[in-house]
This record gives C-alpha cells, structure tokens and sequence, in this order.
C-alpha cells in the first residue's frame, strides 16, 4: 500500500532526499510490524510498536502533516505505548515469558493477513482514484489551519471528544481501584 | 442541543460528592433531572420550531436534527431515566456508596454517546459517536469488579469492541480515500455518479462490519450473552435496548442517504447483503436461544434476534420509500423497550428474592408469587408477538413495509414469520416451568415471595400498559412515528477553494408527506 | 501491509494485551490511508489530517479502558490469556 502511494508522489512537492526517507519511514513501520507478529515476547512486541509508531510519524512528517507527526510521537508513542508497557509490568508475572502459538494459528493469522492483503492491492489496482491537483491555492495544512478547523467546521468531535475523555477517565479510575 | 444538559448533569454528579460524601440521592436526582432537562429540551425544540426548519444540520453538516433523531433522543432520554428508576428500585443496594457517582457518570456518558449516534451525519461523527457510546458501555459492563464473570464479560467486550471499531476505521480511511469527502450524503452522491468502486465495497464492508458490532448481527455476537450474564441487570437493559436501537438509527440513516440516490445496481446488492445478514442473526438468535436456561442468556438471544428482525427492516430502505419501514423501525423501538424493560425488571426482582437466574429455579413460582409470573408471562408473550400486544404490532407493521419491496421483501418476511414461530418455544419455558413444573426437591420453600415495592410495580404496570396500548390501540403511536419518521439527507457544501470539483452540489431536502 | 501484520497478530496472539497491540496497528494503518489519501487525492482538504487526529485520541482513550479492565481481569484470575477466559458459555 504504502509502495503504490509512494509511486504517485508529485516529483516536485518533495526534494531529492525525501523519496529515500520515505522508503526508510516505510520499510522501518512495515519491518517493525511484522516483528510484531512473529516475536514471541510481550514486551519485545511492545518495542516493536514503537519503532512502527515512530515510523508512522516519519511518514506522516513527510506527507505535511507535521502536527500529525509530533502528536503521533507525543500522545501515541509517548502515552499510549507507554500505557501499555504497564500493562505489561503489571499483568505478567514473568515479563520474558514466552508466547508461543500453535504453528498452525501462525499460519492461519498471516495467511488471513496476506489474504486481505491482496485482496486490497487488487481492489486499488482495480479503483480509479484520481488525484485532484492541487490549484496552488496553497492549502492551509500546518498546525494553524488545523486549529482553526477544530474550532470552526470540527467543533463537535472536538467538544464530543473532550466530553469522552472525561467519561473514560471515570470509568478507566473506576475500574482500576483497589479493592475498597 | 438538549445533550448538553446531560453533560451539565454529568458534571454535576461528580462534584455532588464534594458537597456530601456517601450521599446516594443528590447524584441520583441530579442524574435524573438532567435526563429530565434534555428531554424537554428536545421536545420543546420541536414544538417551537415550524416544521420545515426542522430539517437541518448543525455544526457543518456534522450533525443532523431531524424529526427522527429528535423522536429517537426522546425514547432514549427517558429509557435512561426509567433504567436509573429501575437502578434505584433493584440495583442500588448492591452498589457501594463510594461508586454511586461513577454508575451514574457512565450511564449519563453513554446515553450522550448514543444521542449522539442518531444524529451523526459525517464519518468523523459517527466514529467518535459510536465510541462515546461503547467506551463507557464497556465500563459499564464490567462494573462489578469483583465478580469474574462481569470482568470476564467486559474483557471479551472490549476485545471484540476494538476489534470492531478498529476495522470500522479502517474502512473508514478506505470510504474517505475513494470518495474524498466525510460526509454521508457527498459519499452517497459520489457512490451513485461514479459507482462503487472495489476499494470503496471493502470500506464499507468494514464499516458495516463496526456497525454489526454494536447491532450484536450475528459473526461479531459473541459478546452479547457474556456481557448480559456478567453485568447487573440495569446495565443488561441499558445495553439491550439503548445501545442495539442507536445502532439501529444510525444504520438507518446511512442506509437512508444511500438510498436518495439509489440509482446503482450495487444498491439493491447491498440491500439483499443487509437482509441475509438480518435472517442470520434472526435465526441464529432463536436457534441457540432454544437451549439456555439462564434468563439473562436468554433474554440476549432473544436481543439478538430482535436486532435481526430490525436489519431486515431496515434493509429494505434501500429498496422501497422509506416512511413506512422507518416509522414502522421507530415503533418497533418503542415497544422493544417497554417489552425489554419490564421482562428484565421481573426477572431482576425475582433473582433478588430467589438468588437465582436459573429459569429452572422457576418451578412452581405461580403459586409463590402469581402476579410476577403473570407479568413475566405477559412480557414474554409480547416479545414473542401475541396478537393484541405491542409486540405483535411492532411485527405486523415492519412486516407490511417489508412485503413492500416485492419478492426480497416477502422472503423476508416468510423468514420473520417463521423465526417468530421457533420462537414461541423458549419464550414460554419460564412461563412453563413457573406454572406447569413441581419444584422437584420436597424442602423446596413454597413460602410466598414478597410483594415487590410499589414503585416497581407501578413501573411495571407502566410497562404494561404502555404494551397493551401499543397493541390494541396502535393508531395514535404508529402516526406519530410516521410523523416523525423523516430523515434529513443533505450533502455538505463544502467551502474550500476547489474548482476541481464543479459539480454543483445541489441541496437536496428530503421531505416526506406525511 | 500494516492491516495484515495487524489482523496476523490479532489472530495469532493468545494474550489479550497481543490483541490490543494488533489493534493499534490497524488504527495507525487507518491513520496513515487517511493521510496519505488526504496528501496525494484530495490535497485541498484537511479532512483526513482531522481524522487523523482524532484516531489518535480515541486510540489512547481506548487503550486507557481496555487496559483497566485487563487489570481487573487479570486481579480476578490471575492470567489474560483469552483462552481462560471460558467460564461463560453457551
């Protein structure tokens, strides 16, 4: 997918280097994923993540979405991985234990996996997707339009998505006391 | 926007403990009266509006307020308030007075989560929507910490939730790519000018499949029945009715923006997808229904099959005019929520007199206690469809819409038809164990239960009522949901510098005559 | 690519905290589509970097819950393995 994306790159909209990063940011999110799969420890898989989320983040960078990229790296990569190497440390009496899969689900998953994978190459082969060219009205992509959009024509996700975190923070404190 | 006073209500029950610590009524009242404060809200913005203003978006084309979602946000609202009376009548003496806040935030988060899933009009709304309404119901679920069986519902919920949710973005991205827009309507418009294209099909394959979760259809069922045994029965109720009918309404309105420009063969395609899906679940529902014994299990079967009869309904949207089924859909909704409230509310009363969810514990109960077992028999028979109950009327009339659509239809209403037989079945085991079976074991204790409290038996007896009234008096109700079965189905103008785009995207209102 | 790495770890992974992993795979794959769709079909919009955004946050809100009710699960039985968890059934 992210090979078929980065063909349709407008040569101009990017400099000499970016091509290479790209394949970089890339083959690190898709490398890093797949050890995901096939490593067998918790926490392992958890580094594994981080080196995938910090490649979505490079990738995001070079697709002009630089806020994308530092909350990427900031919320993602900084809080929510880190949420989860604590669940780690706090469910697994032995964090080097191994998880070992029975031969046969490894195969079924990645088959599954490479399954949808095609499935989806053939469907973009076969979907016309046309770029629309950019009319050089110099689309606002930078941290600034998106604040305004999120306080103009995305208020309610933004209110709705506040009201949720609130909502999460109780029931996630509730759920995680200690036995009173 | 009457949600935000659920929000002013939330707020207010988390700081009530401030004022006065392990005080159980200020919360609850408050709670209350928020539901309270939203629902006059909503209805006093009905009445004060002329009726074509009624048709509008709000906030960009990022939420619809439309005769149907208001009518929905008015069940809802005061279904949320009958389950916190139902909490405070059963449940509340089962919950820590430290915790009574947190329940009451919940089911406030999620009630706001699921008004906001009727009116959601864009794909961004509908994602945080649908999340707003399970992250909490997936709390909610595992509110009793300390029993394995609710943490190991929630476990599986929330597992099977990510899973869901996380595919329903995916084709979210999918939809987006192909179509370039997040509203529903420019989708539709783009999907009828330019046709489904084969990476749009997936999109929406993994958008219904999010949806599914939530309507519990049949391959993304499985957290239904654990959930409902493990969690309380107030929470079970909530999620059977509020949380399935939410679901229902926004399947309903993206089906309905479909459906405006229904110009594409791959819509009928579409419809007849979303009716064997319904006659799955619908079947499968009552197939495995046959042999549970638990009253809660049973009750989740039968949700799931009703969730079935209601994709099959809605399914036929995409094919005939749409009042007849929506207002038909509409007024399923409501007798589903009286037949499910009051089925779940006996049987909650006699697990906390028996200490049993068993319905083999059943035995021998019409003589402990005859006007329970009436009313549990009562109620069953009304999900089941017994003519001169509302639940009867509720399939009459989805069927009549349903035969509509010519030969799909009527499969599908054979199918209905045969389903609501199989069904009888297991709705009338309670019942027969109740009146038929002698307790077994002689030290068996024949002494009468006591008479439940006179608030839940009024609220009973609301129920009641509110089923016979439906059933042998439907006009009045069936004509208010068809007054209000409209659905708005504009596509966004967008405002950007574009001309890459020149189609002139025409507003297009869709009024139904009433 | 990452779609498949992620429903492969869904399907193979026994844990439940391995399912949440291939989860958040799967929603970052979805991020970048969205991104990368914006980028290069639709470069005058910014309606798949707002998406984006909110992926992120929903993302993180979700891995809150599920992780305080794995804590539970796993305070009541000891293990988060999904196969243990069979005492519901039917």
């Amino acid at each position: 997918m992210v090979y078929t994306l980065a063909q349709s790159i407008p040569a101009q909209s990017l400099n000499q280097v970016a091509p290479f990063l790209f394949f970089g940011f890339a083959a690190l999110t898709v490398v890093s994923a797949w050890a995901i799969v096939l490593s067998q420890n918790i926490v392992r898989m958890a580094i594994y993540l981080l080196f995938t989320l910090c490649g979505v983040a490079g990738l995001f960078f070079l697709m002009n979405a630089e806020f994308l990229a530092a909350i990427q790296l900031i919320v993602y990569a900084g809080g929510t991985l880190i949420l989860i190497v604590f669940g780690v440390m706090l469910t697994s009496k032995d964090p080097f234990q191994k998880l070992v899969s029975p031969i046969w689900e490894q195969f079924l998953g990645c088959g599954i996996g490479l399954a949808l994978l095609f499935l989806l190459v053939l469907a973009m082969a076969n979907s016309v997707i046309v770029p629309h060219e950019s009319l050089g009205t110099a689309p606002e992509h930078g941290v600034r339009a998106i604040g305004k959009a999120l306080l103009s024509e995305y208020i309610v996700p933004f209110e709705v998505s506040a009201v949720l975190l609130l909502v999460v923070m109780i029931g996630a404190a509730y759920m995680a006391r200690r036995r009173a | 926007m009457p949600e935000i006073w659920l929000v002013v209500a939330m707020c207010a029950v988390l700081i009530a403990p401030f004022v006065k610590r392990r005080n159980v009524t200020i919360p609850t009242l408050l709670a209350v009266a928020g539901l309270l404060a939203a629902m006059l809200f909503t209805l006093l913005w009905q009445s004060s509006d002329p009726s074509a203003e009624n048709f509008r978006t709000v906030f960009s084309n990022s939420l619809a307020i439309d005769p149907f979602s208001q009518f929905f946000k008015m069940m809802l609202f005061l279904f949320a308030m009958l389950i916190v009376v139902q909490w405070v009548l059963i449940g509340r003496s089962q919950t820590d007075a430290l915790d009574v806040p947190d329940f009451l935030c919940l089911v406030l988060g999620a009630t706001f989560g699921m008004s906001l899933m009727v009116s959601a009009n864009n794909l961004l709304t509908i994602f945080i929507a649908i999340e707003s309404a399970s992250l909490p119901s997936f709390a909610l679920a595992g509110f009793r910490k300390h029993q394995n069986r609710a943490t190991e519902g929630s476990l599986k919920y929330i597992l099977l939730g990510a899973v869901a949710s996380s595919l329903m973005i995916y084709g979210m991205s999918l939809v987006y790519g192909s179509s370039g827009s997040l509203d529903l309507a420019t989708i539709a418009q783009h999907a009828s000018s330019e046709g489904i294209s084969p990476l749009m099909g997936i999109g929406l394959l993994g958008m219904f499949a999010g949806f599914a979760f939530k309507l519990s259809a049949v391959p993304l069922h499985f957290w239904c029945p654990d959930v409902f045994e493990g969690a309380s029965f107030e929470v079970t109720t909530f999620l059977s009715v509020a949380s399935k009918a939410a679901a229902m309404c926004l399947l309903v309105r993206v089906l309905s923006n479909f459906a405006m420009f229904s110009a594409v063969e791959s819509i009928t395609g579409m419809a007849v997808g979303l009716g064997v899906l319904g006659a799955i679940t619908a079947t499968w529902g009552n197939l495995v229904a046959l042999h549970q014994t638990n009253i809660k299990r049973l009750l989740a079967y039968s949700s799931i099959s009703h969730a079935g009869y209601m994709i099959m309904g809605a399914s036929v949207i995409l094919l005939v005019n749409p009042t007849a089924i929506v207002s038909a859909l509409l007024f399923y909704i409501l007798v589903y929520m009286f037949m499910n409230l009051g089925a779940f509310t006996v049987a909650a009363v006699l697990a906390a007199q028996l200490g049993s969810e068993d319905i083999r514990d059943y035995a021998g109960l019409i003589k402990r206690s005859p006007l329970l077992s009436i009313l549990m028999t009562l109620f069953m028979l009304s999900l089941f469809g017994m003519p001169g109950l509302g639940g009867f009327m509720g399939k009459l009339f989805l069927g009549t819409a349903m035969i509509q659509a010519g030969g799909i239809g009527a499969l599908l209403v054979a199918i209905l038809l045969l389903n609501t037989l199989f069904s009888l079945w297991y709705y009338l085991r309670p019942s027969y164990f109740m009146i038929f079976v002698k307790p077994n074991d002689d030290d068996a204790p024949s002494t009468p239960l006591a008479r439940p409290s006179t608030a839940t038996l009024a609220l009973l007896g609301w129920c009641v009522l509110m089923l016979f009234w439906t059933g042998i008096l439907p006009n009045s109700a069936i004509q208010t949901t068809r007054e209000y079965a409209a659905i708005i189905v504009k596509p966004a103008v967008r405002q950007t510098l574009s001309q890459s785009t020149p189609k002139a995207e025409p507003k297009i209102d869709r009024k139904e005559s009433h | 690519m990452l779609l498949a790495a992620g429903i492969a770890t869904i399907i193979t992974k026994r844990n439940a905290l391995g399912i949440l992993i291939g989860v958040e795979l799967i929603i970052n794959a979805a991020a970048v589509n969205f991104v990368a769709f914006n980028r290069f079909v639709w470069p005058d919009m910014i309606d798949g970097q707002m998406f984006a955004v909110f992926i992120i946050v929903l993302a993180a809100a979700e891995a809150a819950i599920a992780l305080a009710i794995f804590l539970n699960f796993y305070n009541n039985f000891d293990v988060i393995d999904v196969d243990k968890a069979n005492e519901l059934q039917g």
